[in-house]
């Protein structure tokens, strides 16, 4: 799976909104809340593929966490990813 | 660690527009809810509007526009053209009237979005709507206080019916 391409993350205040930059509307509606960790996944996955094994690897190697802990937060963060509409296979 | 959003972004007006802004600036329109009852009963809190970039030469009394005033920047009714100002007033406020350049004018609204309903803010009928609530601009506070009793009167009916 990817992050769809061109998305771009704009910081508003302490939140963030996803700008398509091709689409002529932007929805002010959906604004995210991401913490630092969430800020820093979102920069490494933009415009490769990716599976939630790399992604817990990813946090596990930069947050020393555990792989289950790792895994738990992947599996919230994708399900958001794609409720979202942010990720395309 | 990621949540979407809510209805009412909890960010600063002045934060939240400066993106509004630069997004019309960059030609796109823009989809946000309103906070603020200050174009009651035309726009209300929590309804959602489409704005799109305001282009100066085509602005016409009646317009509903996002315009950088003495009191900042807000989504206003533009009551007066002038030739290079314009003089806004919210349909809910009764005295209050602000002004802003034309340089100043980013976008103007062209549809309101309230539950399942959506209407056109820029067309004739609107405008004309707006003509009659503008005349009794002398008496509405009165009419605003009836309106808003009567906003709460069927807002009570429709929660005792669920």
């Amino acid at each position: 799976m990817r992050i769809k391409d061109k998305l771009i993350l704009r910081h508003v205040g302490n939140d963030y909104i996803i700008i398509e930059p091709e689409r002529d509307t932007v929805d002010m509606t959906k604004v995210f809340s991401l913490n630092e960790s969430a800020v820093w996944l979102w920069e490494e996955l933009n415009g490769i593929d990716f599976t939630e094994e790399y992604m817990a690897e990813l946090l596990m190697k930069k947050y020393d966490v555990s792989k289950e802990r790792a895994l738990e937060d992947v599996y919230k963060l994708i399900t958001i990813f794609k409720d979202q509409g942010l990720i395309c296979k | 660690m990621f949540k979407s959003g809510t209805a009412y972004p909890p960010i600063p007006n002045n934060v939240f527009f400066e993106q509004v802004i630069a997004c019309l600036n960059e030609g796109k329109n823009i989809v946000m809810y309103v906070q603020g009852n200050s174009m009651f009963p035309f726009i209300c809190n929590g309804d959602k509007i489409l704005l799109a970039p305001a282009e100066s030469e085509t602005l016409r009394l009646g317009d509903i526009v996002l315009a950088k005033t003495q009191i900042g920047v807000i989504l206003h009714r533009v009551i007066e053209l002038q030739e290079n100002l314009i003089v806004l007033a919210g349909d809910g406020n009764t005295k209050q009237v602000e002004h802003a350049s034309l340089d100043e004018v980013f976008g103007k609204v062209f549809i309101v979005y309230r539950g399942k309903l959506a209407w056109d803010a820029s067309s004739f009928k609107s405008r004309l709507i707006w003509r009659c609530w503008h005349i009794f601009r002398p008496i509405r506070r009165v009419l605003l206080a009836f309106l808003k009793r009567l906003t709460k009167l069927t807002r009570t009916n429709d929660e005792d019916k669920r």
